[in-house]
Formats: structure tokens, sequence, C-alpha cells
């Protein structure tokens, strides 16, 4: 029980699939994840041509099967995107000009441009992540439901997994869906297990094992704790 | 142009979208929490666990909880255990312990709590076995000393068992009062046999993470990585002798960590009414190092049993004296928990805050565990010994190492701002560490950013005391230092003032008015002046570098790029004014004392000697040059302005071989020019020059340091002979030639290739 399954991500790190189903299920996460990407490059210095930007890594990373150059060792997606990202900016910007040297006159003109934490590419990445990630959790915990024939109380539940209702309005949901008012309050505790869980699997999907999931977990709720006030 | 005003484009997230993250990604209630206090035994839904229904909670420990329970299929009541704590979230540790479980219900002795089952539901991990109903040891101890031959009866049993358990290959390694129960007939009973471990073919166990109880621990289980054997259940065994006749467990009373490698001392020391050879024996047991102990549990059943019988037993006499003393001060698990916390934020991967605070609560934990009285410096010293094995070192992690250090000098910032004491100590712990681990170049790249980053208020303090100085030297220094270092900081208004001033006072004076253009043209956000450098292209248009300093946010359309080049090219000379801004702001800068707050922490990195003069290179070497982006753009042979205006082939080259070829010009100035020609000229004689100069360059910043003694010589020379020629200087010094060997290439050829020509970028995490 205690071994990992395959994961969308083990499965583009594995050897032994055809490059079609590599390239296919590669094409599928950085789609997944575009948003992320988008941020990525909107927080960069070539913020002027994001989208071309977003456009041609997606396009280059699947023509160009950037997956296999994933180490073993990367255990998870989202840090071998950010790694692919970042490598993708340096190119572009090398492109532009800017820095030639690895030491000193280069650096000086770096710094007075490159601005501060806050505003890292990094960072908004990390955060548009944690929120294409849970967009995703939710189309499929609302499969879930729907697959038990229960759609209805997602819909209906869904708007309050921040807040619960107050007893008139569960009373008033309760009438829709024909049921008590408790057992509504119940069904939304539960939503909210099940949502939670639903993140967790869908974070599982992107790594190779349980440790680097909960890493990952942890580095993106640190992101969100932060904020988009940056 | 890449300019920073472009960069900001805020996306639109809203707050709810993120409240829904975060609860998405919110720490699930612990299994332990999830057991003990949100379970609702009420709720059928809650109660029901598979084939089992929950009917009280019995107990918790450090690594279960316990539950009465019905089992439907046997219909029989049971108890539950539920495995928490560190264990039950770790992938290893979960098949350790269905392994070992598993085994563990093949034992079947009167003395020994069976298993009836293992498995797990929903995530959470368990173990059934019978309910008994009596006291646990612990508890009886509490209430009834216990006499000593009942007490050699009970270690009797309890060894037979655990001896029964070692001959099939089990170690329990959790040994203690509270986890021997009685049943109704009074008979001792060992549980939690679902914690042991299978002996491997040596006949022991690699010590894992700390899971015992420290009272009844051997000093071996606290050392991850360390085998144990039969002899760590002989020594809890001791442990529970220890208790039984003096009433604490050995430890309980000594327990700062240096004791605990120290001999216990004789139960006779309390109560001389302990038989000496049962006081031997329990000692015996007790050894911190194994090798004196019993070597297996039957040694030490035999030795008790002769000892009820009255017979003479094997350890008296013994010499059992000697001392060991080892270092197990470095906690392992703490070791571990800080390092990977610091790495993290070390390389920037994730938030400092949350990965502070559980290394802290880790150290917090290992410091109880361990009894130690956790002195505030010991701990720094240690915290910094582990950053600074976890930082990159070495000339092939310069980026990384770059930004570790900022990343460290960062969260100093943050979270000692205004303390520059502390910051000052706990840099001295980690220079001191990382000097100790042979990473000096560390310091240097730490120093730069020490002085970046908590320099601001010098800077500051410079600026006013410039401006009120009022010379036109003092000004330009002003002017120069003034400039803003990152995105969201704007010119002050002494700053934005002194500009005017060096317009208005000295119209005619090119230097000055360069300054001022440049500080227009460098800053982060778009500048309020543009007027700056049309005075300077007008007064003074015949030094191709005015032309560069186009305010920030002005329009750059093809034409207006393609007109300036062309005036750029027409200039007579190329100056980029470096020995004379240098000279000028080494003098400006002079005995100028630094604040305590910078004073402080950069004594922790240097001298006090030397934090003025650093300070002063530092500003030097941070003071802005012009950005050549929208011309080396503009200038290459498939640019779209290159297509459209035809002058303009010949007017970049016009440019950029004065650029490269000006003795006035900086180093990047002369690269980037010999950039644009290269791209220009390719399979030409131009070319294979301006190839040469970069070959130069790469093997002139071999030589290059940061090291003060190094960096103050070379601003030096650059006053006195110039950039170009000051590094060739520095070279000599080296000991190395001012032009490379025939044939030299350097460690990443990479270097001399054009951006385009470069292979796609080489991917590792």
């Amino acid at each position: 029980m205690a071994t990992f399954p395959t994961t969308r991500w083990s499965l583009i790190q594995a050897n032994d699939r055809s490059s079609a189903e590599v390239a296919a299920a590669w094409g599928e996460l950085v789609r997944d994840y575009r948003p992320a990407i988008l941020a990525f490059f909107r927080r960069s210095l070539l913020a002027r041509d994001a989208d071309d930007l977003t456009q041609e890594f997606l396009l280059r990373s699947i023509s160009d099967g950037w997956w296999s150059r994933a180490d073993p060792q990367v255990g998870c997606f989202r840090h071998f995107l950010l790694v692919l990202l970042r490598r993708f900016l340096a190119q572009q910007r090398d492109a532009g000009h800017r820095r030639f040297e690895v030491f000193d006159t280069a650096v000086v003109e770096a710094a007075l441009v490159e601005g501060t934490d806050a505003q890292t590419p990094e960072r908004q990445f990390d955060l548009e992540f944690a929120l294409c990630l849970v967009r995703i959790a939710l189309t499929e915990l609302r499969r879930e439901y729907e697959r038990d024939g229960r759609s209805d109380v997602f819909d209906a539940l869904q708007p309050w997994l921040l807040e619960a209702p107050a007893h008139g309005e569960l009373a008033v949901l309760g009438a829709r869906l024909q049921a008590a008012p408790n057992t509504l309050a119940v069904q939304l505790k539960r939503l909210r297990t099940r949502f939670q869980k639903a993140v967790r699997a869908a974070l599982a999907q992107l790594s190779v094992d349980a440790a680097h999931a909960e890493a990952d977990l942890t580095e993106l709720r640190a992101a969100l704790a932060m904020g988009a006030d940056a | 142009m890449i300019a920073a005003d472009e960069s900001v484009h805020v996306s639109t997230i809203s707050q709810a979208e993120i409240c829904i993250a975060r609860l998405g990604l919110a720490e699930l209630a612990t299994p332990e929490a999830m057991l003990w206090d949100e379970l609702d035994l009420d709720d059928p839904d809650d109660r029901r666990f598979g084939d089992y229904e929950l009917l009280d909670r019995i107990g918790r420990g450090g690594m279960g909880v316990v539950f009465r329970a019905h089992q439907l299929s046997l219909a029989r009541e049971v108890a539950l255990k539920f495995i928490v704590g560190g264990l039950a979230h770790k992938a290893s540790a979960i098949e350790r312990f269905f392994a070992e479980a598993r085994a563990a219900a093949r034992l079947h002795h009167p003395n020994i709590v069976s298993v009836f089952e293992v498995g797990s539901v929903d995530g959470m991990h368990f173990f059934s076995m019978p309910l008994l109903r009596g006291q646990t040891l612990a508890e009886h101890i509490a209430a009834t000393p216990m006499a000593q031959t009942d007490s050699v009866d009970l270690l009797l049993k309890l060894g037979a068992a655990v001896e029964y358990a070692h001959s099939l290959g089990l170690l329990h390694l959790d040994l203690k009062p509270a986890n021997v129960l009685f049943d109704e007939h009074a008979q001792p009973l060992i549980g939690d046999f679902g914690l042991a471990r299978h002996v491997d073919v040596d006949g022991g166990v690699d010590a894992l993470e700390m899971s015992g109880t420290p009272d009844y621990m051997s000093p071996e289980q606290r050392t991850p990585g360390a085998r144990l054997d039969a002899r760590a259940d002989v020594y809890a065994l001791g442990a529970i002798l220890h208790e039984l006749l003096g009433a604490v467990p050995p430890r309980a009373a000594a327990d700062a960590q240096a004791a605990l490698h120290e001999r216990i001392p004789s139960l006779r020391l309390r109560d001389s009414t302990i038989a000496k050879d049962l006081d031997a024996i329990c000692l015996k047991c007790l050894q911190a190092d194994p090798q004196l102990r019993y070597t297996s549990v039957r040694e030490f059943t035999a030795d008790l049993a002769r000892y009820r019988d009255g017979n003479s037993v094997s350890v008296r006499q013994q010499p059992w004296h000697e001392r060991v003393w080892r270092d197990v001060r470095r906690h392992p698990a703490l070791a571990l928990a800080t390092a990977v916390a610091l790495a993290s934020m070390l390389i920037g991967l994730a938030s400092t805050s949350w990965q502070w605070q559980r290394a802290e609560r880790a150290r917090a934990q290992a410091d109880r565990e361990q009894g130690i009285a956790s002195a505030q410096s010991e701990r720094m010293r240690q915290l910094a010994g582990l950053m600074a094995a976890a930082f990159p070192a070495g000339d092939a992690e310069r980026d990384e190492r770059d930004s570790s250090a900022k990343h460290a000098v960062a969260w100093l910032k943050q979270n000692f701002s205004g303390d520059a004491a502390a910051q000052r100590a706990l840099l001295t712990s980690f220079r001191e560490a990382l000097t100790a681990a042979s990473k000096t170049d560390v310091v240097a790249t730490l120093l730069s950013e020490i002085v970046d980053q908590l320099g601001e208020e010098y800077r500051q303090d410079q600026v006013v005391r410039l401006a009120k100085k009022g010379d036109r030297d003092s000004l330009i220094a002003a002017a120069l230092i003034g400039i803003p270092r990152s995105i969201e900081s704007t010119s002050s208004a002494v700053h934005a003032a002194v500009l005017q001033r060096l317009v208005d006072d000295h119209a005619e004076d090119p230097f000055a008015l360069y300054v001022a253009a440049l500080a227009c043209h460098v800053q982060p956000q778009p500048c309020a002046h543009p007027d700056y450098y049309a005075r300077l292209i007008a007064a003074f248009p015949d030094n191709a570098v005015h032309w560069v300093l186009r305010p920030k946010g002005a329009k750059s359309s093809d034409q207006t790029l393609a007109e300036m080049i062309k005036h750029a090219a027409q200039a007579t000379h190329f100056d980029d004014y470096l020995s004379a801004r240098v000279g000028l702001l080494r003098t400006a800068l002079r005995d100028e004392p630094a604040p305590a707050s910078i004073l402080l922490p950069m004594q922790a990195v240097i001298d006090e000697g030397e934090v003025a003069p650093s300070l002063r290179r530092d500003a030097v070497d941070s003071a802005p040059l012009p950005m050549f982006v929208d011309i080396v753009r503009a200038c290459k042979p498939d640019s779209s302005a290159m297509r459209e205006f035809a002058f303009l082939r010949s007017a970049c080259s016009a440019f950029a071989e004065k650029g490269m070829r000006s003795s006035d010009a900086t180093i990047l100035s002369r690269m980037i020019s010999g950039v644009i020609l290269r791209r220009l000229y390719k399979g030409t004689p131009l070319e294979a020059e301006a190839k040469e100069y970069r070959l130069q360059y790469v093997w002139l910043s071999q030589f290059a340091s940061k090291a003060p003694g190094t960096a103050e010589l070379l601003q030096q020379d650059l006053v006195a002979f110039g950039e170009w020629e000051a590094w060739q200087r520095q070279a000599e010094r080296a000991g190395a030639a001012r032009t490379p060997p025939p044939g030299w290439v350097p460690a990443n050829p990479v270097m001399l290739m054009l951006s385009e020509e470069r292979p796609a970028v080489p991917l590792h995490h």
C-alpha cells in the first residue's frame, strides 16, 4: 500500500512509454497549468511579450520534448517547470542582449532593473499554480459527485465552501434539495474534507512520491499565505 | 528597451480565489487531532471504522491513540490502537509498521499481548488487540511501590517474553512500564509489539528517527544510523528494574545531554537496603556502551534467576567502570530538519517563515528531548554551521551562491529589522562557520549583499551630506549614489534637487550634464526630466555615449532609434567617464564613518577598518552604466529597423568600432560594441578583432576578485589607468599574463559565443 501509484508526472519521467504518449501527457499538463506560465512571464522583464512567450514556451516544450531533460531526481512537475521557465526566460533575455558577463559590469545593470523578491516571477507563478491546482481539484471533485448522481448537491454547496450559510439559508437550500438543514451541514463539512483531499490528489499527480508532494504542498501554501497583494 | 516600467502587469486574482485555495491547501488535522478532538462518537458515521465501531477513547501517547471498539464481524470487544505522530506520515515508516506489526501478530506468549489484526482504513493505520482491563505497570508503580522480590519475579517474566520475541527475530525497542499491562489474573503482558522491528541478517537493525521513550531508551537508540540489537531491549529492561527498585527511571534525574553517556550511579547510594547483586545487575543493563551490557536477555534473566536463588551472579567485581564519551551533541533529527529547512530557504524555493518556524519547532523539541539547557549562542552556532554547510560555494555555483546570499541577508533584514547587534551576532557565527567550512568565497558575496540591502541608510546619509556641501564634485557624487537601486524605490526629493542643480548650475560641464541624464536614463521609473538628455546632446553631441542616454520611459520607435544611432555614429569620441567618476566618488566618500545600522553587521564579516573602504567601493561599483539594449537590438542584421533604414548598417558599425577601440570606454561598452560588430561582419577581420577582445576579457575576468585588497587596488588602477589597463594589471598581480596564451580556451567556452550561437540551455534541477 505504501508504494506511490503512477502519476501524471512519473508517467512523463518513465522510460517505458512511447514518445507520443509522453508528449501527449506533457502537453496536457502544461496546458492545464498555462495560467501559471503566463503569470511567470507577466512578472518578468519581458512582460510585454508574455502572451507570445507563453505560446512559444508551450509549443517548443512540446515539439522539442523538453520533458526528456528532466533529471530523475526532479521529484515534482512544478519545480521542473520552473527550471524550464527560468532557462527559457534567460535565453530570451540573452537574445535581448542584456547580460554578457558573468562578472561585474553587467551585474550592475541587472541589479538596477530586476526588482525585488516581492515581485519575482517565481512568486506569481506559485500563486497561479496553486489556483490552477485548486480549479483542477474542484473539477475532479464535481465529476465524483456527478458519478454518484449528486452533482446538484455539489453545485448547491460549493459556494459555501468558505463560510457556512446561516440556518435560514440552509433551510432554503434544504427545501430545494429535499434534505434537512442538519444533513446539509454535515454534507458541507464532508465536501470541505473531500475538497482538501482532492487538492492533495491533484498535487500527488505532479510528484514522484508522497514526500515531494508534501514539500510541494508546503511551498504552495507559503505562496498563498503571501497572497496576491505583493 | 527592456525596462522595468513595462514589466509590471498586475494579474487579476480575486481574494476569494485565494481564500478557497488556502482552504484547499490548508493543513489537515493530524490523525491524532482527528481521532482525539474531532471525531464525533455520537455520530454513527464517525463512529464506524471499517469492521469496527469505536466506543470510547481509552488513552493516547506519543505514537498512538487507543479506543475501545466493537469488532463487528467477530462480535467482540477489542482495543484498537491507531498510529499517530511522525510515524503516521512517512510512507517508509508506514510500510515498516505493517511489516513489523504482521510479524508481531505471529507472537504467541502468555506474557505478550497478542496482535489480532493490522490494517488501515481511510489512511489511518491501526492494529487491534485484546482489551485488557487491568492497570499498566506504570499505574501500579505510581500507586504502590513493589517489593524487591516481586520486582525480580516480574522482570523474570518480562525477560522471558522479550527473549521469546528475540528468538523470533523481533526487537521491541519501546519497553517501559506503560507498555506492561496486567490482565484480570494480575499477570503482566507486554504490549505494543506493533512497533517492534524485525532484525536483519546481521541480527540487528539500524536506528531510525527517535521514536521511543527517552527515559527507557538506550543511548544508541538516540543515534540514527547506529546499530541496534537485543542489548537495546536489555537496557530498557534494566531501566524498568531501576524504576521498580529506586522509584525513578535511571536518567530521569540526570537528564542533561552530557549525562547521557555517564555512568548511572549505584541505586545503593539512595537506598542501602537494595541488594548489591541486584544493583550490579541493574547497572550492567544500563551501561551506555552496549558492549558492556549483557549480550542477551537470556544472560540477564540468568543472572536475575541466580540472584533469586541465592547464587553468585556474573557481574560483581566486573571492571565495568570505563567511561565512554561519545559526541552525540549534534542531535541528528534536529540537524536534518534544520538543514532541510535552511537549504530550502537559502535557495529560495519556499517561503522562509514556515520553514523557520518548523526548524525552530524541531529544535525546541529536540532541546526538550535531550534536556539541553539550550544556550542561545550554542543554537546560533549550530544553525550557522548548518547554514554554512548548505551554502553553495565555488565558481560553478556562482548564481546560486549570489541568490542564496541575497535570501540570507533579506531574511536577516526582515527578521532582525533595526537590531544591528543581533544581525552582527548571527552574521559572525555564519562567517566563522563558512570559514571553518573553507567557503571563504561566500564571505565576499555575503558582504556585498549586506552592503546592498542594509546599506540604504548609509547611502541616503551620503546623498544628503554631499548635497549640503553643494560643490560640483559633491553634487555629481550625490547624483550617482542616490540613483534608486530597486524597482520599487523612487528617487528621493534630495536626489531630484541634486540633479536639477547639476543641470542648472553646471550646464557648461559635460560630465555634470552626463550624470544628470544618466540618472534619468537608468532609474527604474519613467523619468520626469527628458530635458536633461535634450540639453546634453544639444550642448555636447560629440560624445557617442551621450546619445545613448535616452530618458527612461521615452517612446522608442525604429525611426527614433535609427536617428539616435546615426547621431551617435557621427560623434567624434566615445567616453564613459569611468575613471573620472570612480576617482570623484572615492574622494567624495573618503573618511566617511558608517552608521551603526550597517557598521555592526559588516563588522561580522570584515575588520572594522575595512568597513568604510568597503562601503565606498560598493558605492563606486554600483554606480550605474548606460543601457545599450535598444542599440544592440536595432543593430542586428535582421532587425526591422535595419531593413527599413539603409543608413543604419554603416551607422551601427561606426558607433561600435568607436566603442570597441576607445580606451575611454568601459569594458561593458567595448564588449557590447564587439557584439554588434560580430553580427554585422561575420567572417571579416573586424569580427576576428572583436572576438580577440572578448577572449582577452574572459581571460582577465578570471582574475577578478571581490577580496578587499584586490578590489581596492583595482579601483585605484582604474582611476589612474582606465578600466582595461586596470584589469590587465590585476591579472599581472595574480601572476598571469595580460593576454591569454595561444590556444587558450575558457572553462566554459560558451562565454565566447554570441547568445544566438549558444547551445540550448542545459537543464538540470
